[in-house]
């Protein structure tokens, strides 16, 4: 009995073991085969880091086996997997964009690395520490003031970078505040949505003739429309805007099952885009550019041809690791590393990185479908929403499918901010998922 | 539910595998370097006798060459794809571009040529052979480009219009510089640049009020630019405005201190006046800078105006 | 009959779906992009029918809002999978030529224009071109006497002195050794720089307009060539000077000094060979080597001891501070003339002189004989602080303290009458200052204005050689007669007149008569160091209404009366067109 015991608990998460273990094979078979063609030399301190990454992984998934609170087995290996291209597409974009751009692309390999080592220990600290998502209900306002007090200190000394107003400069490092703003938002939104929902439900009243829902029904639209409009206006961060107001609306219409409300936000947000086009230059060049990026195509349209040439060269089955060009698009490690594994691994490597999103996108729907109560509900399909919605717009963008707008891939693109809070948002989605989890942390 | 998403994900996790070692598998067999992939191509086109996609892999190579920096290479290959595709007009501008990079300025302008000639549209051959044109001051070849460059970039009509002016211009044509002007004003009333050469162009005819009306206008919108109160001190100057133009003089000097042309002109204007402690003042700042010889010669005549009224 | 709706439902969708999929397989093979993003929607959307007809029949209710939001999920990855088909499979070709046919390698594309920049930032506007501007040179202007002779001009490109024994006074205009006299000063004119106008030169910079040619200039002197010619010739080749000046105006009529030089030898013509330099060379070294200082124009710059003539200052003097009332006023002419202790006594030049003169005399009388011991006297009776003024007066300052010369045209020396004031503080000095010997060294230019201002009722003009500068017809410089000052009363003046007269019709200067026209005059012998001294001559006429003043000088002449005078009376007789 004790042996079966035992046993069980170790078969218990096969699916993820196995999933795991896949992820790593790619990880090490991409990093060896960049090492042959490529010659990337890659140094015994970033492998003992790698190594250490498999170790936690695996360690983790064994303590939730252990620990048998059922979370979710698809998550955390989706999350290993799309770090693991991360780490080998810029082991691989590294020395080309070192020779191309010089002094300010050093290691950046290496530090992606650390990145995703602390993303994965930040992940585990969410998965075994005993905190209560009865909190995230309970210190709504602290949430609600944090974002507020980020966005406004960004708005005051943020950096520019390509024209954008995202970057806080903490010393040590760039931190974009937006990425956390996001997590916020989803938390501060479950909560508000969730504690009107009945109201919200309720009838209509009329104003001068005009069917109006009730107050608290307009103000997360209001709220939605003021904040996309702020973030477009002053931030001129076209990209993030659009997330917000998709996993806004998302999540509106989780609560209120009406499609007209959604209407309304989309119309809101086109009328809000609309409104700042004849002043704001930016906008008119992504949307020209998407629309025919051959109107300026050594300009406004520069990256986007360059993009979808750096597709088209990857075929079917892709250049090969080290065969292509793919540093030639600005912008390749970060907003365009999308295209960059198209061009190095073709359709089946790009389809495959689609296919990664849509489980994920699935899994966490499954997620929410079985969470405990209304808010749980609320907040994993609104993490979810917030991670495969910003895959969505990055990978739609790059592939000019819509209009591009600057945002990360999230567990693929360099960077620190959007590494941690994506690990954040699967280690939130396992704690959520976690079917028989005791009581003192619900 | 959750077994069946992982065996997809399974079988979609194993197609990225497959499609990140793919070449890596076959290695051995496979050509490790760029080059030799090229090689390889160039040899199986000619093999299927395939002109159209050898072209395109001559076409290739050369720009990789280029970006290598190995341009007698490059441009090797894009007269092997010009030998293929004689009207290839994308080879003829790349070419022009490898021979622009060695120095072969006048090779490079008649590759350019051959591939407006091909393309009577190619905007990038026409900008390409302008770098060259502007530096070796074509004046002729450069207002005709200009002219049609105005023609095929409707939004940068007006800087053309203008830089067409300014070439007309050197060639005293000034009938056709002003229409340039005019025409330029005309897509952008507030390019400030045609303004100040319409400006100028106005007073070198003599036109002083129209000439001042343009500075004015030029200044209003570039409130900094030194040199506009420059020509327009100067036109106040033939006006025997002189109070105006030590106004205007000195602004510019506020602006730009110590120019030279700027001291020597409120220099004159003191002189005109009478005050030949200020003029002489001037005089001597205005040696202590670089002088041009139209500057010295305006310098001598001040100094020896200023040393026959002392006598 | 609910469930045959349903059923009619579901065919219809999966009949949707295959539509859709049809399009979709068809879309991705389409070239036009627009087209293909219309079928994308069109399709994705039948393509969504069937799903939706499955979560409409959801058993729990409120999860089918959380399965519609996967399916739209689902479906824009779909999407993204679908356009990475066609970017990356059916459509990559064209893709890929497109993109090949535009790219050109490495960027070194024509930076845009500057207009990027923001306006209200801009330094400068336009192209910056500056347009040299090359001046011709004119060909020099002439240089002519005052009836219009043209003394020198271009020829060639070479200058060319038509008149060579001019050169004191034109100078020279050489590529080797710079320009004198004249050339010099007027250069301004004569080299067309005063047409350059500064604001022209920088308007023609910055629009690229002509400018007019510098237009030379020419000049007309006031010399007058007849006369000049009488003076060089009554001079010979004597060391001298000769200076003829116009009383009412200042204007010198005649200038003459001896040794001179050729200026023409110092000029080279445009294209010098190295014979024509050379020559050059060995006659400058040969008039640079002359013991005689040929380039010294003794007339300005020749400072002599003045000998008697400077009694004429002294009348002068004495007449207008009153210590002689008037021509008439008594004075004594002894013979010897003790003026202080352990001092030599004064002489006259000739024993016994009371004897012509009387004794006792009178100024008139003593000046026409030149009478030493009654000059000292008045210079004493006159006193050192006013023989002093008066000698600034007339232009004569100290060595100490040098006057500006009057003439500022060619190089000219200020005559001083002491090295310094304290020596005439010595009643010896001062009585040898006043009769003409002591420390005073004058030019004959000094004399001339000293005898002029008298015939101009005391009024010293400024002497000049330029009468006017013209240019194409135009009048630039017109020579305007300056009044310096008002060195002695009118009074004083018609009294000196009267003395000058008296010396001629009763004195040594008597020789100088002419016919009909009145001179008066006074001679002068100047002691030297070493050698015959050097003879003086000054003169006025006519008297009447003066119009001439005249000063000779000739170095080791001995007396004035000898040789001097005859030089005077030659200039002047042919001055006046009489025969003397």
């Amino acid at each position: 009995m004790q042996t079966s015991r035992r046993l069980q608990w170790l078969t218990s998460r096969i699916v993820e073991l196995e999933l795991l273990t896949t992820a790593f094979l790619v990880l090490f078979g991409g990093l060896a085969a960049l090492t042959l063609t490529k010659s990337v030399l890659i140094s015994t301190f970033e492998l003992g880091m790698l190594g250490l990454f498999v170790l936690i992984m695996y360690l983790t998934s064994f303590a939730m086996a252990w620990r048998g609170w059922g979370e979710n087995q698809v998550i955390l290996p989706m999350a290993a997997l799309l770090a693991s291209c991360s780490v080998i597409m810029l082991q691989r974009l590294g020395p080309d964009l070192l020779a191309r751009y010089g002094e300010a692309y050093q290691q950046i390999a290496f530090k992606q690395t650390i990145w995703v080592l602390v993303g994965t220990v930040l992940a585990a600290l969410i998965i075994f520490v005993p905190w209560r998502i009865y909190w995230l209900r309970h210190y709504r306002y602290t949430w609600l003031l944090l974002g507020i007090v980020l966005v406004v200190v960004t708005i005051f000394f943020g950096v520019e970078r390509n024209g954008a107003r995202l970057w806080l400069n903490l010393g040590f490092l760039q931190f974009q505040p937006v990425e956390l703003l996001k997590l916020l938002l989803v938390i501060y939104f479950a909560t508000y949505l969730d504690d009107h929902r009945d109201l919200i439900g309720l009838g209509h009243y009329r104003i001068f003739g005009i069917s109006l829902p009730p107050l608290p029904y307009l103000l997360p639209l209001v709220l939605m429309w003021g904040l996309t409009m702020g973030l477009m206006i002053i931030q001129r961060d076209l990209g993030v805007a659009l997330l917000f107001a998709i996993v806004m609306l998302t999540m509106l219409y989780l609560v209120t099952a009406q499609i007209g409300y959604v209407v309304t936000g989309i119309v809101l947000f086109v009328l809000g885009a609309a409104l700042i086009y004849p002043y704001f230059g930016y906008v008119r060049i992504r949307f020209i550019s998407w629309y025919n990026p051959w109107f300026d195509p050594s300009g406004a349209g520069y990256q986007i041809i360059q993009a979808l040439y750096s597709l088209a060269s990857g075929g079917l089955f892709g250049l090969g690791l080290g065969q292509g060009n793919p540093a030639s698009v600005p912008e390749s490690h970060t907003d365009f590393i999308f295209t960059s594994l198209g061009e190095e691994l073709g359709l089946l490597g790009t389809l495959a990185i689609t296919g990664c999103y849509l489980l994920f996108a699935c899994q966490g729907y499954i997620v929410a479908l079985r969470a405990r109560d209304g808010f749980q509900q609320l907040l994993a399909a609104g993490l979810t929403t917030a991670l495969v919605a910003q895959a969505f717009i990055i990978m739609a963008g790059t592939t000019n499918l819509i209009p591009l707008t600057g945002i990360t891939l999230p567990f693929v693109s360099y960077g620190g901010s959007s590494m941690l809070m994506s690990f954040v948002i699967i280690g939130m989605l396992l704690r959520i998922s976690a079917s028989n989890k005791p009581a003192y942390v619900l | 539910m959750i077994a069946r998403s992982a065996h997809w994900a399974l079988s979609l996790l194993m197609l990225l595998l497959l499609a990140a070692c793919g070449p890596f598998a076959g290695q051995a067999a496979q050509p490790t370097t760029i080059a030799q992939g090229f090689q390889a191509a160039i040899a199986t086109s000619e093999a299927r006798n395939d002109q159209r996609s050898l072209a395109i892999i001559y076409y290739e190579r050369a720009n990789y060459a280029f970006d290598q920096g190995d341009f007698v290479t490059a441009i090797e290959d894009f007269q092997k794809v010009i030998e293929l595709e004689p009207s290839n007009s994308r080879a003829y501008n790349n070419l022009g571009l490898a021979y622009a990079a060695l120095g072969r300025d006048e090779d490079a302008i008649n590759a350019y040529n051959s591939a407006i000639e091909y393309d009577r549209d190619y905007v990038r051959a026409y900008k390409n052979r302008l770098v060259l044109l502007e530096k070796h001051k074509r004046l002729p070849e450069l207002v005709s480009s200009y002219a049609r460059l105005a023609e095929l970039e409707p939004l940068q009509a007006a800087t053309y219009h203008y830089l067409r002016g300014v070439a007309l211009r050197s060639l005293n044509d000034n009938q056709g510089a002003r229409q340039a002007f005019d025409l330029a004003l005309a897509a952008d009333p507030e390019l400030n640049d045609a303004l100040y050469e319409r400006g100028l162009l106005n007073f070198a005819e003599g036109l002083l009020a129209e000439a001042i009306w343009d500075f004015d206008h030029a200044l209003a919108l570039s409130p900094r630019a030194a040199n506009v109160y420059y020509a327009r001190a100067l036109a106040l100057q033939s006006l025997e405005r002189h109070e105006q133009a030590i106004e205007d003089f000195s602004q510019a000097l506020i602006l730009q201190p110590n120019t030279p042309s700027y001291l020597l002109g409120r220099a004159s204007s003191w002189l005109a006046l009478g005050n030949h402690s200020e003029a002489s003042a001037d005089l001597v700042r205005a040696r202590a800078g670089q002088l041009d010889q139209t500057l010295q010669l305006a310098a001598d005549a001040i100094e020896r105006a200023l040393e026959r009224t002392q006598e | 009959m609910k469930s045959q709706s349903n059923t009619m439902r579901t065919t219809i969708a999966w009949l949707a779906w295959l539509i859709g999929a049809g399009l979709l397989v068809w879309g991705l093979f389409l070239p036009d992009t627009t087209l293909w993003r219309l079928i994308l929607l069109t399709g994705l959307f039948l393509l969504s029918l069937v799903p939706r007809t499955y979560i409409a029949a959801w058993p729990q209710q409120e999860q089918r809002t959380l399965l519609r939001v996967s399916l739209v999920m689902s479906l824009a990855f779909l999407a993204v999978a679908l356009q990475l088909v066609r970017g990356q499979f059916t459509y990559a070709g064209p893709i890929r030529e497109q993109v090949l046919a535009y790219i050109q390698p490495s960027a070194n594309e024509r930076p845009d224009s500057a207009t990027d920049v923001r306006l209200a930032d801009r330094e400068a506007l336009g192209s910056g071109k500056v347009w040299p501007v090359k001046l011709e040179q004119p060909i020099r202007g002439s240089i002519s006497d005052r009836s219009g002779t043209v003394l020198a001009t271009d020829q060639n490109g070479k200058r060319l002195y038509l008149n060579g024994e001019l050169a004191h006074i034109i100078g020279f205009d050489s590529r080797l050794y710079g320009k004198t006299g004249i050339e010099a000063s007027y250069d301004y004119y004569l080299s067309g720089d005063y047409s350059i106008s500064p604001s022209d030169l920088l308007r023609a910079r910055l629009l690229g307009t002509q400018i007019p040619a510098p237009q030379a200039a020419d000049l007309q002197l006031s010399l007058d060539m007849r006369i000049q010619q009488v003076a060089q010739e009554a001079l010979g080749n004597r060391r001298g000077a000769v200076v003829v000046i116009e009383v009412q105006t200042g204007a010198i009529v005649a200038m003459v000094s001896y040794p001179r030089f050729d200026a023409n030898q110092l000029i080279l013509p445009p294209d010098a060979s190295q014979a024509d330099l050379e020559a050059v060379q060995a006659a400058y070294a040969q008039i640079i080597g002359n013991s005689e200082s040929p380039l010294l124009n003794r007339a300005a710059q020749g400072r002599y001891p003045p000998g008697s003539v400077i009694k004429t200052f002294t009348a002068a003097a004495a007449l207008d501070t009153g210590v002689m009332a008037s021509p008439k006023a008594p004075i004594t002419c002894p013979n010897r003339l003790r003026v202080e202790e352990n001092t030599p006594l004064v002489r006259n030049s000739v024993e016994n002189l009371s004897a012509r003169t009387g004794n006792p005399s009178d100024l008139e009388r003593v000046f026409a004989f030149s009478c030493n011991t009654a000059f000292a006297q008045i210079g004493l009776s006159l006193g050192a602080n006013n023989l002093l003024e008066y000698a600034q007066r007339f232009g004569l300052g100290l060595v100490e303290r040098p006057l500006e010369p009057m003439l500022r045209e060619i190089t000219t020396e200020a005559g001083t009458i002491a090295n310094e004031a304290s020596f005439l503080d010595r009643p010896a000095a001062l009585a040898d200052t006043a009769y003409g010997q002591g420390q005073a060294l004058v030019t004959p230019l000094d004399m001339a204005q000293m005898v002029a201002l008298i015939g101009n009722n005391g009024v010293m003009m400024r002497p000049y050689l330029v009468e006017r500068v013209t240019a194409a017809g135009e009048i630039l410089y017109q020579a305007q007669p300056e009044a310096l000052r008002q060195s002695i009363s009118p009074q004083a003046a018609q009294a000196m007149i009267e003395v000058l007269r008296r010396s001629v019709e009763i004195g040594y200067a008597k020789d100088i008569a002419l016919p009909n026209i009145s001179v008066g005059a006074k001679t002068g012998t100047a002691e030297t160091p070493s050698g015959r001294p050097h003879a003086w001559f000054v003169a006025l006429a006519p008297l009447e209404q003066p119009r001439y003043a005249i000063a000779v000088i000739i170095e080791n002449g001995g007396e004035g009366s000898v040789s001097a005078l005859p030089v005077a009376k030659r200039v002047l007789a042919s001055a006046f067109g009489v025969t003397p």
